[in-house]
């Protein structure tokens, strides 16, 4: 049998592993072991699966992963959040659809100290959903607010999806944390513009005027609460971009930052919380891991069997144009997105995909932001919409799935355009990346 | 049969909480020292010798030992989308196939990471820091990692395999 049919029967084998529910880095894990074998023989493959998950689980790169998912589930454990929403909600909450422009805003400015769209969504769904339903939000559009909000958050640097596509693809991290940038405020922009047209054309959906009014003084004194998000933002795009320090020393001094404002701002209250962010980090860090350390032995048996020369070969001679390929790719990356979760997705089909680039003068971090915005669609899309699941998850007992599924609808179709406009302008993805990083 | 299900259960619980415990101390620690480093190297231009070194030896500790709590919590990501249409013994022999698989893979990532690390050991293989520092320091903590992630993938096997014998349509 030749490599590169073994390589197809190995894909095939994942295929049915997956959809037998085996665990995504168990599945990956066992076919790059089985492919190897066949390959190479049992020894090689045996002693070659766990050097490889060892170094890249041990990589110094991926350090950053944990310290930033850290610091999310700390500031998710403090007051950081509800001090933002009610900040920005008395400054914009009186207009109509106020209230879900200031989450949309919240999550936006939350996702500079939160890496992860689950939690960011999660958040907002136990604190500002209620609020947008006391002022008179339809449940499905509050819910769909802070579920399709949290992935700006996931956007917006730290971005845990963009370090891990940096460690698998060896692009800068630091460039791709910066690419996150536009294409965050971009859906911001979106989706602050859809809740004043749906305000506008579906007023059903928000009855009435919301929002107390607050002087302009005591206004201006709720905005001394985000000193701390702006500490955070100072010590990390300051500290990476202005290259101060690594992504990894920027993760530990804003986890270091995090961890003390929790203490101060809970005051004695904080032991608790802290011991369950930490587990809360354990438990994620080894989720992620294990999708990247079987996703190594994976990565290895596709380079082994040449299967990802051919396949770039394949689609070099169909001579798309750039644009075409990247529909597809997004088509191709909104479609698993309905069957995987963002990591999983990205360690799957990088090595397969990332050496096509090259050949076909694709700017790498064009395509990631390309990519990772594909996915983050993913993420409110039926059936493993992630960030909707976390929204429900704590949601209030009248919300079904369904629901958040609806209200999340208008968002999902703004998304998509958002995601065209980024395919077909790829200066949007490259002008601020290149503009700090010139070299 | 059901004690011994029992005692391996308080046994793996036991060590499930104090590898978490142990992997959230090492996270800290490894906070404290990139930012003291950093502080170090800005402020003083004294930083720390091999912290790099150090944050790559620490690293396992923080990743590998939460992966049983992480499958008992359910966190470690399946694709249940066709395992969820079925009831019944159907469904309990889909959930038992992945701990099998899981069971024999980490068994054998397990052995094979001891290997490593005893070779390592007895050679005291150290890595090219600034300091003496022993990579073997880093490379236990996968076989300890993995090793109760096989047993955590046992213990849910033969729970499963127990409800499928038994007729119980759930893992009690």
């Amino acid at each position: 049998m030749d490599a590169v049919t073994i390589s197809i029967l190995g894909i095939i084998l994942l295929a049915v592993l997956l959809l037998s529910g085996v665990h995504i880095g168990v599945s990956l894990g066992v076919v790059g072991f089985l492919g190897t074998w066949m390959l190479l023989g049992f020894k090689q493959a045996l002693y070659g699966s766990v050097n490889m998950f060892y170094d890249q689980v041990a990589s110094y790169s991926l350090i950053t992963v944990p310290l930033f998912i850290a610091m999310g589930y700390l500031a998710s454990a403090g007051k950081l959040s509800q001090n933002i929403f009610n900040s920005l909600n008395h400054w914009i909450g009186r207009v109509r659809g106020g209230i879900g422009i200031a989450t949309v805003g919240s999550c936006t400015l939350f996702g500079t100290i939160c890496g992860s769209s689950l939690v960011t969504s999660s958040v907002f769904a136990l604190t500002a959903a209620p609020e947008m339903r006391k002022q008179g939000y339809d449940k499905t559009l509050s819910y769909g607010i802070c579920a399709s909000s949290g992935i700006i958050g996931m956007l917006i640097p730290p971005s845990i999806l963009m370090v891990v596509y940096g460690v698998l693809s060896g692009d800068s991290v630091g460039k791709l944390l910066v690419a996150g940038i536009t294409p965050g405020l971009i859906l911001g922009i979106f989706y602050s513009a859809t809740i004043l047209i749906l305000a506008k054309i579906k007023p059903h959906l928000i009855e009435k005027r919301e929002g107390s009014s607050l002087p302009l003084g005591q206004r201006m004194k709720e905005l001394v609460h985000l000193w701390p998000v702006f500490v955070v933002i100072i010590v990390i795009f300051g500290g990476i971009f202005g290259g101060v320090f690594t992504p990894t020393e920027a993760g530990a001094i804003a986890t270091f930052i995090v961890l003390v404002l929790l203490i101060i701002l809970e005051k004695g209250k904080s032991i608790k919380p802290i011991i369950g962010a930490l587990s809360d980090t354990a438990r994620t860090s080894a989720m992620i891991y294990l999708i990247f350390g079987g996703s190594a032995i994976f990565s290895q048996f596709l380079v082994l069997s040449g299967l990802t020369g051919r396949f770039a070969e394949f689609i070099i001679s169909m001579n798309l144009s750039k644009f075409a390929f990247m529909m597809i790719i997004s088509l191709l990356y909104l479609v698993l997105g309905c069957l995987l979760e963002s990591i999983s997705m990205l360690s799957i089909t990088i090595p397969l995909i990332y050496p096509i680039l090259g050949p076909m003068g694709i700017d790498p971090i064009w395509y990631a932001v390309v990519v990772v915005v594909a996915i983050h669609i993913g993420m409110i899309t039926p059936p493993v919409g992630l960030c909707v699941y976390g929204a429900k998850a704590v949601a209030e007992k009248d919300v079904s799935l369904e629901d958040v599924f609806k209200g999340v609808a208008p968002f999902f179709l703004v998304s998509l355009l958002a995601l065209l406009i980024l395919i077909f302008i790829p200066g949007l993805s490259t002008f601020l990346p290149n503009l700090v990083f010139p070299w | 049969m059901n004690k011994i299900v029992a005692y391996s259960d308080k046994v793996i619980r036991f060590l499930r909480i104090t590898f978490v415990g142990i992997s959230g101390l090492a996270l800290l620690g490894l906070t404290l020292m990139t930012t003291a480093d950093t502080f170090m190297r800005f402020v003083l231009n004294a930083p720390f010798p091999a912290s790099v070194e150090i944050s790559q030896l620490i690293q396992p500790y923080i990743v590998f030992l939460p992966f049983a709590y992480a499958l008992h919590m359910g966190s470690h990501v399946r694709v249940t989308l066709i395992t969820e249409r079925f009831s019944g013994r159907v469904r309990l022999f889909l959930e038992f196939l992945p701990f099998l698989i899981g069971t024999i893979f980490f068994a054998v990532m397990t052995y094979i990471s001891w290997i490593r690390f005893s070779a390592s050991f007895r050679i005291q293989e150290t890595m090219l820091a600034a300091i003496r520092l022993y990579w073997w320091v880093g490379k236990m903590a996968m076989p300890i990692g993995l090793g109760l992630m096989t047993l955590e993938c046992l213990n849910k096997s033969i729970q499963t395999f127990n409800a499928i014998i038994n007729n119980k349509q759930v893992v009690e």
